[in-house]
This record gives C-alpha cells, sequence and structure tokens, in this order.
C-alpha cells in the first residue's frame, strides 16, 4: 500500500514538473501601434498582408541562406513605398516578435522587439506551442510573465535576429521592392 | 502629471538591451529619452566592437599588429576602459588581461576577420598608453568582450535623467538607480526556471556563465591560455557596471581569499551559484 502511494506520489511530482515546463518566461515590450509611431512617425501606414509563394520563399531561403518558415508577411506599407513588418524570430530558446521599418531604399531604418519569449528544449520547434501565440494581442502575453522584473544572466546572442534581418532584406529585394 | 513606464528591447552589442523608465512625464518624452540610451549604445556599439571590421578597436587593432611600436591615438572612450582594464590587470597579477583576443578567434569564440595567425601575441603588460595615445612593444590585440557592455550601459545611462527610474538590462549586465529593495533574479542555467531571486546589492550586477556557448568556453586563463569550465555562474554587484562586468572575470580565474582583497578595494560583492543553485558568496 505504501509502495502504491508512493509510486503515484512521485507520478503526480512528475506531472506537475511536465505543467510548469509548459510556462514560459514572457515579456512584451511595446504594441505594434506605439513601434509604428516610433519607427514611421506619423506617416500614414496601409495594412499590406503579403503571401510569398513557394518560389519566392525558395529565392529568399537561397539568397539568405537561412529558411523562410512562416510565407505569410505581416505587413504595412506607407505613402512613399517603405515596410513596416511585424516578423517572428525562432531562435535555440527564444521566440521573438519584431517590427522592422525598411525605407523604399530597401535601408533598414529601426527595428524593436515586441515580444521576447524563453523557454527550453523542443517546445519553441514545436508548431502546436507556437500556435497558441498566433493571431493574439501581445497584452494577452502578460500573463505568462513571472512578475520577475529583471533577469541577470549569461550573455545570449541576438545572432537569430540578425540572421531574421538578413531574410527580411533578401523578401524586400526579392518581392516588397516591387509591390 | 501621472506616471508613466515604458519598457524596451533591441537587439543590440551582440545582444538584447533593455530599457525600462518611469516617471513623471508624458510617455513620448520616456520614449525621447529611450531613444537618447539606445542612440548611446549604438555609438559605444560602433566604436568598440570586435566582431565590428570598421569599430575604432578594429582600426587599431590592425595598427597594433601591424605597427606595435607606432604610437595611436585613442578615444576617449577606450581610453576610459583601458585605464580601468590596466589596474585590473596589476591588481589581478595578469588574470585579468583584454588581450586575450587572438586565443578567443583561436577557440573560435571571435571572427577572425583580421587574419591573426597562430603565433605568439604579447599581453597588457606589452602595451603603453598615456591619455589618449597608444603603443605596444609586442604586436598584440584587444578584445572588450569582458568589459565594454557594462561601459556602455554606464554611458547610456549618463544620458537620463536620475529622477527617472532606470534600469538597462544589456544582455545580464544590468542597471537600476533605485537598486534599494529590489530583487533581482539571476539565471544559473539555460533552462528557464534555473533562476535564483537575489536582494540588488548595489546600482550594478554583472553575470557570468557558459551555459549558452554549447560546451565551449568563452573564458580563456590569460597566463596559461587553458579554457576555464565554469558549471553555473558568477555573478558581481559594484557601484557602475563596467566594473562589475570586469569583476566577475577576476573572480572566476583568482583564488577565493585574493579576489576578495580586490573586491572590497572596489566596493563590490561577488556571488556564485552552482549548476544546481546553490549560492556561495565570496
Amino acid at each position: 500500500m505504501q509502495r502504491r502511494k508512493f509510486i503515484k506520489g512521485l507520478l503526480m511530482g512528475l506531472a506537475s514538473l511536465s505543467i510548469t515546463s509548459k510556462v514560459s518566461y514572457a515579456k512584451t515590450y511595446l504594441t505594434v501601434e506605439q513601434a509604428q509611431k516610433l519607427l514611421w512617425k506619423d506617416a500614414r501606414l496601409t495594412h499590406f498582408p503579403v503571401k510569398l509563394t513557394e518560389e519566392q520563399a525558395d529565392k529568399i531561403a537561397e539568397a539568405s541562406d537561412i529558411r523562410v518558415r512562416n510565407h505569410k508577411i505581416n505587413a504595412w506599407k506607407s505613402d512613399d513605398n517603405g515596410w513596416f513588418i511585424v516578423d517572428q524570430v525562432i531562435g535555440k530558446h527564444e521566440n521573438i516578435d519584431l517590427a522592422v521599418a525598411i525605407d523604399n531604399q530597401g535601408k533598414v531604418m529601426g527595428l524593436e522587439v515586441l515580444t521576447y519569449r524563453e523557454t527550453y528544449g523542443s517546445q519553441i520547434m514545436h508548431p502546436k506551442w507556437r500556435a497558441q501565440f498566433h493571431g493574439k494581442d501581445s497584452s494577452e502575453y502578460l500573463k505568462l510573465d513571472q512578475q520577475i522584473k529583471n533577469i541577470s544572466g549569461a550573455t545570449l546572442s541576438c545572432r537569430h535576429v540578425t540572421d531574421g534581418i538578413n531574410r527580411l532584406n533578401h523578401t524586400w529585394n526579392q518581392v516588397l521592392k516591387v509591390l | 502629471m501621472t506616471i508613466n513606464s515604458l519598457q524596451r528591447c533591441k537587439p543590440l552589442l551582440g545582444t538584447f538591451v533593455e530599457v525600462s523608465l518611469q516617471g513623471n512625464c508624458s510617455e513620448q518624452a520616456l520614449l525621447n529619452y529611450s531613444e537618447l540610451a539606445f542612440d548611446e549604445l549604438t555609438r559605444i556599439h560602433g566604436l568598440l566592437s570586435f566582431h565590428d571590421k570598421d569599430s575604432e578597436l578594429s582600426q587599431i587593432n590592425i595598427k597594433l599588429i601591424a605597427q606595435p611600436n607606432e604610437a595611436t591615438k585613442i578615444s576617449t572612450e577606450l581610453s576610459e576602459i583601458l585605464s580601468l582594464a590596466q589596474s585590473l590587470f596589476t591588481f589581478s597579477r595578469g588574470l585579468y588581461d583584454l588581450t586575450i583576443a587572438p586565443s578567443l578567434v583561436f577557440n573560435e569564440q571571435l571572427p577572425n576577420h583580421l587574419s591573426l595567425s597562430e603565433k605568439a601575441y604579447g599581453n597588457f603588460a606589452n602595451l603603453k598608453f598615456d591619455n589618449n595615445i597608444i603603443s605596444t612593444t609586442k604586436p598584440l590585440c584587444l578584445d572588450l568582450g569582458g568589459i565594454a557592455k557594462g561601459y556602455a550601459v554606464d554611458q547610456a545611462v549618463k544620458k537620463l535623467p536620475p529622477e527617472l527610474e532606470i534600469s538597462i538590462n544589456a544582455g545580464g549586465d544590468l542597471y537600476q538607480n533605485n537598486w534599494q529593495e529590489n530583487s533581482v533574479a539571476v539565471r544559473y542555467a539555460k533552462q528557464y526556471f534555473a533562476k535564483r531571486n537575489i536582494p540588488m546589492l548595489n546600482s550594478a550586477l554583472a553575470t557570468s556563465g557558459n551555459y549558452y556557448r554549447n560546451g565551449k568556453s568563452a573564458f580563456i586563463e590569460p597566463i596559461t591560455k587553458e579554457q576555464k569550465k565554469l558549471h553555473g555562474c558568477i555573478s558581481v554587484f559594484a557601484p557602475s557596471v563596467m566594473l562589475a562586468d570586469a569583476l566577475t572575470k577576476i573572480v572566476l580565474f583568482m583564488p577565493k581569499h585574493e579576489c576578495r582583497t580586490i573586491l572590497e578595494l572596489y566596493n563590490a560583492q561577488a556571488f556564485k551559484i552552482s549548476r544546481f543553485g546553490f549560492i556561495k558568496r565570496f
């Protein structure tokens, strides 16, 4: 009997661990509107979602040497052909929503991290885990935040973001330039 | 007027830099202040980055390798960093040395855009500098990876009015002006739950760890040139972020009883957190 109790307790303990591992650290910064205002000042922006074809995605991947995960580009266009893009970058441990402003010459005018989510292991690559964040208002992530204001730790490289910007540069060059 | 707050994050200094401001002013004013801070961080990144071929540091490194004996003018920023590095080099008997760059390049922790070849390079003792003039008796190469992030944060803070509540976190190098009664989470392993909450003991905190490096060590002992293993992390509280950032390396390499003297000298406190989360104070 004791043994059964022990095994039950052990299993429950393990189950609770697996539940907590679903909780991630998330932090929100600017909203999409705030980022638009900051990067494009008072310029009028029109929502201009773009869907890449297989061929275009392949070309971008080839030119930038970075896989194109999402063929849908959540973009806004300014009156003078500049772009404001909200994109997602998936690193080893982090999943980042990024806002990028590209002018009509293809130059990156500025970028902002909108949401920074962090987890460990395979969850981040798991489409189901990522799907829970799609199309949600960034304020919804706040409840995930574990009320820890600041974390000091070993320096995490931002290389994935640099790669993401490179991919968007090539996206502009291949697709957005002529739209 | 109401109290407004703002949090922004940008990829800068090779990592993520987060600027949080709170104060009795409009949201637009906070945005403008955050722009000032990010502009300063970008400027210093442009001066002192090893990865950027066009930075002042890269240009000076080229000269220190090609024409070592020739005197070269350096910026005030670099000069400020080198004077602290020189004191730390002396106090640590050579264990804090910014000329470790070639070893880091050969260890694939830094890019080799200066085309360094495997030969003997000089160390900080060969470096001569007086105010803004630098020269060396042996070819050498500087990397400010263990100090410049902290310096950049300190400089960005100077651009902001002190009446604001300021917090800048550059990949673990943290500054808070109202640090009293605040606590901070220190991450000692890469798992998201591997955090220890500790009270802030000073306005600056820096943490060094190896857990994002996939087994390769970014810490090379300057004298023996051996990789130093670090399981867990080392955190240092100090009056400035530059100092905290630099002192983490001293704590890593020096024997405990010796680094205590240096920590006391700079009014700093150090902790080591093991990979299982046990805290040891120095």
